[in-house]
């Protein structure tokens, strides 16, 4: 018996210092992943940037090129973060403008703080009628503008 | 003897052991907290450049056309902050025709700057046609459009 226990005890006394510095190096790395990982998601959330998006309406312009009627709308960045324009939807009748129909503009990226650009499309406007036109980013956001075509 | 060495040894892990934590626990606040300031910091810049916006009120006091190909154009700026003039819209109301100007080439690096309280004349090079009737907007930088309809004779 006390051959046993003292073969026991031995050999907890050289095995615990070894196993609990592999224990407290494996939790500190877990905890420490874990706390870099929350750390670099937090940043980079894209809900965290949306909210960071701010999009200026300069002008929009119902005019027609080659036959077809085009609308045009300039847009300026003014927030803090860049901002990709995803695509383009205008209501009535509440269309969502498809690739085909972009003439430039799609995927259009603005440079924070100052960075414009032109969205154009083909869309079938009717003189006179108010048309509410959404930009969408990349991140999500919304930004609208009612505006008059021409009569 | 036997005993000296045994007692050192379990005080030494001990110390460890809550040494290590507390560094963690301090690693793990300190970025906590850093990141808590620095996302109130971020929502504070933001709620600021919103009102900074909204406050900007410039009003376009007179647009004359004094020569072929130029336009005259006079604001006051009635905001409680400097403005940045950035571009210039000039919308012919009689062909539906829009053309930007861009202020941060014509007037480099920043465009017109209007000081607070303070009247800014600058002329704008675009071809008039005499009788159009003209819609010009200028746009701060922080995308506020200014608007009035002058009619070029």
């Amino acid at each position: 018996m006390s051959a046993g226990g003292m073969r026991l005890a031995r050999g907890r006394a050289g095995v615990s210092p070894v196993v609990s510095d592999v224990m407290i190096t494996a939790v500190v790395v877990i905890c420490m992943t874990a706390l870099l990982v929350w750390t670099v998601g937090y940043v980079r959330d894209p809900a965290r940037e949306a909210a960071m998006e701010r999009l200026a309406f300069e002008d929009v312009w119902f005019t027609e090129e080659g036959g077809q009627k085009v609308v045009k709308v300039y847009v300026r960045n003014y927030g803090p973060v860049e901002i990709v324009v995803d695509r383009v939807s205008v209501e009535p009748p509440g269309v969502i403008i498809s690739d085909a129909d972009y003439l430039e503009g799609r995927g259009l990226r603005l440079e924070p703080s100052g960075g414009h650009g032109c969205i154009a499309f083909k869309f079938s406007w009717e003189p006179g009628e108010v048309y509410y036109i959404k930009v969408f980013t990349r991140r999500g956001s919304r930004f609208e503008v009612m505006a008059v075509a021409p009569s | 003897m036997r005993s000296w060495p045994s007692r050192p040894a379990r005080p030494r892990r001990g110390v460890s052991t809550v040494a290590g934590a507390i560094f963690f626990v301090i690693i793990a606040m300190t970025i906590i907290t850093g990141l808590l300031l620095w996302s109130m910091d971020a929502q504070r810049r933001m709620n600021d450049l919103d009102a900074s916006r909204l406050s900007q009120n410039i009003v376009i006091t007179n647009v004359t056309f004094p020569d072929t190909g130029v336009v005259n154009i006079t604001v006051l700026n009635e905001g409680p902050e400097p403005v940045l003039l950035v571009a210039v819209w000039i919308i012919d109301k009689t062909d539906n025709t829009h053309t930007r100007i861009d202020l941060e080439e014509a007037y480099p690096p920043d465009g017109v700057v209007v000081n607070t309280g303070d009247t800014e004349s600058f002329t704008v090079g675009y071809g008039w046609a005499s009788g159009h009737t003209y819609v010009v907007k200028v746009i701060t930088h922080l995308g506020r459009a200014f608007v009035r309809v002058a009619k070029a004779s």
